[in-house]
């Protein structure tokens, strides 16, 4: 059997981008990448699409989008391909405006709840070549094992599991909510093929044999999905041996580079050249880096002279404006909250005055040693509720990076001098 | 800490500098003028300690002027026990060693480990008092200054914090405030986001209309779809009744005569009229056989028709272009004769006037002239000649003239007024003559120019000529020979008359001008008339050959053979062409002949197959033959124009005929009540209106959902309320930063005043005892004061005093000297205590507070090595008076 394995697609993501036209270039990438998904299935001639849960990214798609998805799996029906679709926690099979709402065709089937569904899956002679078995989620915080729910696979021929989970310990895990959490250990046991799981971003095999595998995101949402982003094009024809290979599909790509040692930018020209390096040098070690759109976010870090230019956003803006263009990428992003001037911190620390106690006192927050007495956690705007621990690691948050800050404002105008 | 010899090879203005092998002292004192580098040793001293500062050679300024490197060492000895040597070199890069203890550790630009408690920054401001620290008391705000020695203590090169702290806060507050007044990014930015989710709510509220619509539309057009086909089964059926069945009647009846006549290949291409045909045929044979017969009939006369084959004729249109050329030339002919007439006159006349013209100027007839002698002559020379002649002439008679009275006095010349009378006479006679053609007045008018040409040149002359009048005649003499001479032999050729050969004169030049054209002209027309009559007796022989050769009378006249020509060359052209068409006409009816011949045998077989056709049709009898045929061509024929008619009032018969093939093939009826016929129109009717409607719904429809799909989408509204949410996630993290930093630096500023401040305001307390003589004893801090947080306290007050102005100027720098003393001993408090500089502090003191200031660095020195940098002698003398060191500089040092 031979299938195209995704998840986490996010139709109709919200995407935050410096511009409408970014924005829409995005809405419209995700829906690419889904086509070429599609096309992949059709020129590979696979048996089945299986689509391991939130293929939406909310409670509904817009017309628009529901259109396309209808469109996509008529063609796969019309090259007789099955789609198996288990639903996640963010398209939950038991509101009425997700996935239920949908006037699918013949040739999709849906896993919305936590009924396994068995799927016989044929080849192009009509006999059966394997099995796929789906369970989806009823609702948005489904905190059960599902895993625990599929029956024993008996068959003679390739049986798959296709689920949306969280494996324990998976990493990246962290940045999801644990809904159906699952036992690695289990999983191997269960007597499957192969997993089809969904839920966590990264792309991941969690164990080989058999095959317990993650497809990640589709298409990278934000500037940490960073790496290729697409399908895997899998066949468990040989049960003992599942050929996997991963197929980028994803039309646009995002990344992050920091980019430090700035003090040779006195200009807002050598910045921008220094940049460019950074963003050169990041592609030159990747090897198939061209043929996608990319966003970027420019972290700039350390002592720069153009540090009082880069605290405007205005300045920040047209940066990110040349960038875009000099790099050529959909979008450029500056972060330069953690740029200041050029202050020998160090030498300051050490000063018995109140600089140096400052600096001394920054660091020790930074390192848990001690707490800002007295702090009101409700004077904060970025932190709900009162946990002391969630406060006090905000405030370490907040401190990273600032020293340079502090001792510039504590000299004034004598830092421009350092 | 304590420095116990100072070495500098080169630093700045210093080289070769040595304190000396005896250790220094706790106090000492570095006496110069001014410049004479009390600086540069503060500065040497501290990069001892600390390393070079800037550590490149080129940008520190304390590298020499002569090229060497800047260097040196330094000896200390440390109050925790033992010494330090310590040298440094700046080269390219800063070098540096330390033997400590015997001992020696690579420094390169490190900082010596005893001084690293107190940073550079820090020993360079604070553990130097100068002059300027004390003076500027008076133009800095003492509030700064407090701040600055509480909370900076006594670095000048930074902020206080609380006033950093209270920016950051104000920052973060135009950020987010936890309460709602004034205006705050973040609440603007959620204002916004707000009234997204509403245009998210409208854009969902748009799509569920979407969907209605869609569903609408589709529903519509479903039911559409459905009226129409319900409309064509009416319609098909009111059509089965009211267009199918008439047609479909005819259609039958079509097909009844078509079959009822047979085969239509059996009569196909017969003529409607078989019979008559036939009887058409037998009569276009026998007309055509007639003309044939005529035809054949007309030949032999055209054969007979003249031809102009006789030689004559022959001979003369084979020369034809000769003989027109030889006419053209005739018609030529006759403009020569006229001019040979009008030669012959117009010579009769130029003898006649060669004749009168002679008989002036020769002796003999012109006809006896020697050829060409007359024409030979130059006549402008002769001209020249004759005039030269004239003018000797002149000359002479006036030469003689003169000399007849020489005695007396000297005769006037010609007046002015004699030449101009003979120049107007005779340039008016040679005018006149000209024009009137009268070469006597020409000459006479000459002569007067001449003449008063002459007068004028002798008028000129007159005054040298006077002095030898008989030389001058006889010059003039000659001269008057001699143009006589040369004119005559001009003429020696010629029989001139000897009464004219004597004095040449004009009127013989213009005699022989006139008879000299005359001779010319005469000369011209006579060899013009001799080549026209050339031309015409060429003409004439030319044309009586021809005429002997083509058989005329060749002893006519030209004019007569020209006549003769033309007319022969028109006769045997008309000839010709008489010929020509005889032989066309005859060619013509042999073609027609031919044609004729093909006709009637093309006629008579058509006829045979015709009755061939017609007798197998009557099985032999030709008779019935011709009936039957005539009866299935008009069968035929009548099927063919109902078919036509058919087709002309139903251009699309075929696809009636398809539809009537179709609606046959139902089992419905062909024939329904008058009832149902207009019940089913009705229904049509019904459809119609309703088939309208709905695609009129549907098209509302498909614009709405046009309309409704170019607004904006949830996706789009998500995508802006996404971005103003990070945009509100990184103003509430940057608001969040600048306050804790804020709150940060608070609580340093606290914590460092709570830990440092008890200690530092004890000690200043007791330096300001001791430098006010126990007036001041004490230095108390209020920290809830805004502004004047120090007060003092002594023996003799009631209460304590603010630390401020109007208190006496003397006192504020005693208590900023007692503080900065105090920071002094709290910065290095529990290290090696690093030497202490005073620049001139006290040089604006009072004696009694300067001796106090003195006791107090007397007694410091005994704990902290003390420089004092004085140009004052006095203050050297009285603190060496009290063991310090005395260091002395010069400019030279």
């Amino acid at each position: 059997m031979r299938f195209v394995h995704v998840a986490d697609v996010h139709l109709d993501t919200s995407f935050s981008g410096r511009s409408p036209a970014v924005r829409r270039r995005l809405r419209e990438a995700s829906r690419d990448a889904f086509r070429r998904a599609v096309d992949l299935a059709i020129r590979e001639d696979v048996h089945a699409l299986l689509i391991a849960g939130d293929l939406f990214d909310g409670d509904r798609l817009s017309f628009e989008t529901e259109r396309f998805l209808l469109d996509q799996v008529h063609r796969l029906e019309t090259h007789h391909i099955t789609v198996v679709y288990a639903t996640g926690n963010h398209d939950p099979g038991s509101q009425a405006t997700g996935p239920r709402q949908l006037d699918w065709p013949s040739n999709v089937h849906v896993a919305f709840d936590d009924t396994p569904k068995r799927i016989r899956i044929d080849g192009s002679d009509g006999l059966p070549v394997g099995y796929v078995t789906a369970i989806g989620h009823e609702t948005d915080r489904e905190t059960r094992d599902l895993s625990r729910l599929m029956p024993r696979p008996d068959g003679e021929l390739p049986e798959v599991a296709l689920l949306h989970t969280q494996v324990h310990s998976t990493p990246g895990a962290e940045d999801h909510h644990a809904y159906a959490p699952s036992e690695l250990s289990y999983l191997i046991r269960a007597g499957y093929d192969y997993w089809a799981l969904g839920h966590v971003h990264i792309r991941q095999e969690l164990s080989l044999d058999p095959p317990i595998v993650y497809a990640g995101s589709l298409i990278g949402r934000r500037h940490t999905d960073t790496g290729a982003r697409g399908a895997l094009l899998v066949d468990v024809g040989d049960r003992d041996a599942a050929a996997l290979s991963f197929r980028p599909v994803a039309p646009v790509r995002w990344d992050t580079i920091s980019v430090d040692h700035l003090e040779d930018a006195t200009s807002l020209d050598r910045l921008e050249r220094l940049v460019e390096s950074a963003w050169r040098s990041a592609r030159d070690e990747e090897a198939n880096g061209t043929a996608v759109e990319w966003m970027v976010r420019v972290q700039l870090v350390g002592p720069c002279p153009l540090w009082r230019d880069l605290s405007a956003q205005e300045n920040v803006r047209i940066l990110e404006h040349e960038l875009t263009d000099m790099l050529g990428v959909l979008d450029v992003s500056v972060i330069a909250d953690r740029v200041h001037p050029l202050v020998p911190v160090e030498e300051h620390r050490v000063r018995g005055d109140v600089l140096g106690a400052s600096l001394r006192l920054a660091e020790a927050i930074r390192r848990g040693e001690t707490r800002l007495d007295g702090l009101d956690p409700a004077a904060l705007a970025g932190v709900a509720g009162d946990d002391p621990a969630l406060v006090d690691a905000y405030v370490r948050e907040l401190l990273t990076d600032t020293d340079g800050e502090l001792a510039s404002r504590l000299l004034g105008s004598e830092a421009d001098r350092s | 800490m304590k420095i116990e010899r100072i070495r500098i090879d080169a630093f700045g203005r210093f080289s070769d500098f040595d304190s000396g092998a005896e250790p220094l002292q706790g106090l000492n004192v570095v006496l110069g003028p001014n410049e004479a580098g009390k600086s540069t040793l503060f500065h040497f001293l501290t990069t001892m300690m600390y390393g070079f500062q800037p550590a490149s050679r080129e940008a520190n300024p304390y590298s020499p002027w002569d090229g060497l490197d800047a260097s040196g060492s330094l000896r200390i000895s440390l109050e925790s026990s033992g010494c330090a040597d310590i040298e440094r070199q700046l080269r390219s890069q800063p070098s540096g060693k330390m033997t400590f203890e015997g001992t020696t550790e690579e420094l390169r630009n490190r900082a010596l480990p005893w001084v690293e408690a107190v940073p550079r920054s820090v020993f360079s401001q604070v553990f130097a008092v100068t002059l300027g620290d004390l003076a500027g008391l008076d133009a800095e705000t003492w509030a700064g200054i407090q701040d600055r020695l509480l909370g900076a203590m006594g670095a000048s090169d930074i902020l206080p914090a609380r006033t950093v702290a209270g920016e950051l806060e104000q920052e973060a507050g135009a950020i987010w405030r936890p309460h709602r007044r004034g205006n705050q990014r973040v609440r603007d930015l959620q204002e916004e986001i707000g009234k997204l989710r509403v245009r998210r709510r409208d854009a969902a509220d748009r799509d569920r209309d979407v969907r209605h619509l869609v569903g609408d539309l589709e529903s519509s057009r479903g039911r559409l779809t459905e009226a129409k086909e319900e409309r064509e089964r009416q319609r098909v059926a009111l059509e089965r009744v009211e267009i199918l069945t008439p047609i479909r009647a005819r259609l039958v009846r079509i097909d009844e005569l078509r079959a009822a006549a047979g085969p239509i290949a059996s009569v196909e291409g017969l003529p409607t009229s078989p019979e008559d045909e036939v009887a058409s045929m037998d009569r276009e044979l026998a007309r055509l056989n007639e003309q044939l017969e005529a035809l054949l009939a007309d030949s032999p006369s055209l054969r007979d028709t003249d031809t102009p084959d006789d030689d004559k004729s022959r001979r003369v249109l084979s020369r034809a272009e000769e003989i027109r050329a030889l006419g053209a030339r005739g018609a030529g002919s006759l403009t020569d004769r006229a001019r040979s007439a009008s030669l012959e006159l117009d010579l009769l006349e130029t003898e006649r006037q060669l004749d009168q013209h002679a008989a002036t100027v020769l002796e003999g007839p012109w006809r006896q002239l020697p050829r060409g002698a007359l024409a030979s002559l130059p006549m402008e020379d002769f001209r020249q000649a004759v005039g030269d002649l004239r003018s000797a002439r002149d000359n002479r008679r006036i030469l003689e003239a003169s000399a007849g009275h020489s005695s007396g006095p000297t005769p006037p010349g010609p007046s002015g007024r004699l030449p101009v009378g003979a120049a107007v006479l005779g340039g008016t006679g040679l005018i006149a003559g000209s024009f009137l053609d009268l070469p006597a007045l020409v000459a006479v008018g000459g002569g007067g120019v001449a003449l008063a040409a002459t007068l004028w040149f002798q008028g000129r002359q007159k005054t040298a000529e006077n002095a030898n009048p008989d030389e001058a005649v006889e010059r003039a003499v000659a001269n008057e020979r001699s143009a006589g001479d040369r004119a005559r032999g001009l003429m020696q050729e010629l029989p001139i008359r000897p009464d004219l050969l004597g004095q040449p004169d004009e009127l013989l030049v213009a005699g022989l001008d006139k008879l000299q054209g005359l001779v010319r002209d005469h000369e011209r027309r006579t060899s013009e008339l001799r080549d026209t009559t050339n031309r015409i007796q060429a003409l004439e022989t030319e044309a009586q050959a021809l005429a002997a050769s083509l058989g005329f009378d060749s002893t006519l006249t030209l004019d007569v053979l020209l006549q003769l020509f033309e007319s022969e060359v028109r006769r045997a052209e008309r000839a010709t062409e008489v010929a020509s068409q005889s032989e066309r006409e005859l060619a013509r009816l042999g073609r027609d002949r031919g044609r004729m011949e093909a006709d009637i045998q093309a006629l008579a077989l058509r006829r045979a197959t015709l009755v061939g056709r017609l007798a197998e049709l009557g099985k032999g009898d030709l008779r019935r033959g011709f009936q039957d045929a005539e009866a299935a061509l008009q069968g035929h024929q009548r099927a063919d124009q109902l078919e036509a008619e058919l087709e002309s009032a139903h251009p699309d018969l075929n696809a009636i005929r398809d539809r009537i093939i179709a609606a046959e093939s139902s089992s419905e009826s062909w024939t329904v009540t008058d009832d149902d016929l207009a019940r089913r129109r009705v229904a049509l009717q019904r459809l119609g209106d309703e088939i309208e409607d709905t695609a009129a719904r549907a098209e509302a429809l498909d614009r709405d959902l046009v309309h409704s799909r170019g607004q904006e989408t949830v996706d789009t509204v998500d995508g802006e309320i996404a971005t103003l949410t990070d945009e509100e996630t990184r103003q509430v993290r940057e608001r969040d930063r600048k306050w804790i930093l804020a709150q940060l630096l608070r609580e340093a500023d606290r914590s460092f005043r709570e830990e440092h401040q008890p200690d530092l305001i004890r000690r200043a307390g007791k330096y300001l005892s001791h430098l006010t003589g126990g007036r001041y004893d004490r230095i108390l801090v209020d920290e809830t004061s805004t502004g004047d947080i120090f007060r003092v306290t002594g023996p003799d007050l009631q209460q304590p005093m603010p630390l401020t102005p109007p208190i006496s100027t003397g006192t504020l720098e005693q208590a900023y000297l007692s503080l900065r003393l105090a920071i002094v001993d709290h910065l290095d408090k529990g290290g090696e205590r690093l030497p202490l500089f005073m620049d001139e502090a006290f040089v604006n003191w009072d004696p009694d507070r300067r001796d106090r200031g003195m006791a107090v660095l007397t007694s410091v020195s005994r704990t902290r090595q003390v420089f004092v940098f004085t140009c004052h002698p006095n203050v050297a003398s009285a603190l060496g008076s009290a063991g310090a060191r005395v260091i002395e500089l010069d400019r030279d040092s």
